[in-house]
């Protein structure tokens, strides 16, 4: 559906299903490579949409300026279509997606990418968009992901700085996750709302945040460009804190229990028990005779 | 650890024992070798971190 040649490189960034089961995506196009040596060509990235319509029987596509990117060549940013809603995509982009102007923040005079949120009418031939942010001051790549598939709610990333910002504005450091991403949690209005002139995004998240108040547990954690429950992942430190409930029970070998990536095995007094990595070994009464 | 003291080798059964569940504040259980490197060569193999609440 997309002819590529030397001056337009194509790359699936995003791709979903609407209700119709009918494939919707974001791509990006590098202009301008021909194969040339690094920073000499290939500065000039859109984001491009492509959608299957009944209608059309065929893919439109509607290209977006993303602009020179300033981050070196090979690098457009990152974007993310809505996988409940197809009239609507988020760019993360340092050129302004409608006149294609540098993106200065107002911050430091210095010039970043900001998120935006588009919408369109008509199957994706002309854009809406809107700004999310427009004073940030990190350099760092970043990426901007809608909700998702688990339960509403989807993270991506890309190579960056250790930082998240959730949708209710927080912003986290993670350990477990060597990328910066954006997490929407979205309600029930499944879009995120953009805010005013500045931190957008906080207060539209704020409100996201708030109605869906997700638990711990239920927490998506970035995992290259895929996602996974925080349940299921067994970082470097898991943390238990006990609940009123769990102060009523007979031992703490049972709270250990609990712990992401830790295994207790129950050994009879005198038995060998202690941990090693993941494992965890803990007798009824009494002896250790290999622990940390 | 147990509210910073570690707890000697031989003993962990005995000092789970004397806590009692109601009593414990937060658990910390500490996996690779970045997390565990304060700890030196006695956290190489993980570390689990169990503060009570007469420490707070």
């Amino acid at each position: 559906m997309f002819a590529g040649d030397a001056d337009n490189v194509a790359w699936v960034i995003d791709l979903e299903l609407d209700g119709q089961q009918r494939p919707y995506v974001v791509f990006s196009v590098q202009k301008d490579g021909r194969g040339l040596p690094r920073g000499q060509g290939g500065m000039d990235h859109r984001f491009d949409y492509g959608r299957w319509t009944a209608r059309r029987g065929r893919c439109t596509r509607s290209p977006t300026p993303a602009g020179g990117c300033t981050r070196g060549d090979d690098y457009t940013g990152l974007a993310a279509l809505d996988p409940k809603n197809p009239n609507v995509l988020y760019i993360s982009t340092d050129a302004d997606p409608v006149t294609g102007a540098p993106l200065v923040s107002r911050a430091d005079g210095q010039r970043h990418r900001e998120l935006y949120r588009g919408a369109t009418a008509d199957f994706g031939t002309t854009w809406t968009w809107t700004a999310i942010t427009r004073t940030r001051t990190r350099t760092t790549c970043d990426q901007s992901c809608p909700s998702g598939t688990t339960r509403g709610r989807r993270s991506c990333g890309c190579a960056g700085h250790t930082r998240t910002i959730t949708a209710s504005g927080r912003q986290e450091s993670s350990r477990a996750s060597c990328h910066e991403s954006i997490i929407l949690r979205h309600a029930a209005s499944n879009a995120l709302r953009p805010g005013g002139r500045s931190g957008g995004l906080h207060r539209s998240g704020a409100e996201i945040g708030r109605a869906t108040r997700p638990t711990p547990e239920d927490d998506v954690v970035s995992v290259g460009y895929g996602t996974q429950t925080r349940r299921e992942i067994t970082g470097a430190v898991s943390s238990y804190i006990p609940t009123e409930a769990d102060g009523r029970i007979a031992r703490i070998e049972t709270m250990l229990q609990g712990i992401p990536g830790l295994e207790v095995i129950r050994k009879g007094a005198g038995s060998l028990c202690g941990f090693a990595a993941s494992r965890a070994c803990a007798s009824a009464v009494g002896t250790t005779s290999r622990s940390s | 650890m147990i509210d910073d003291i570690t707890v000697p080798a031989g003993s962990l059964g005995t000092a789970l024992a004397g806590i009692a569940p109601h009593d414990v504040a937060r658990i910390d259980v500490l996996k690779d070798a970045g997390a565990t490197a304060v700890y030196g060569s006695r956290g190489a193999n993980g570390v689990i971190i169990i503060t009570t609440k007469r420490v707070r």
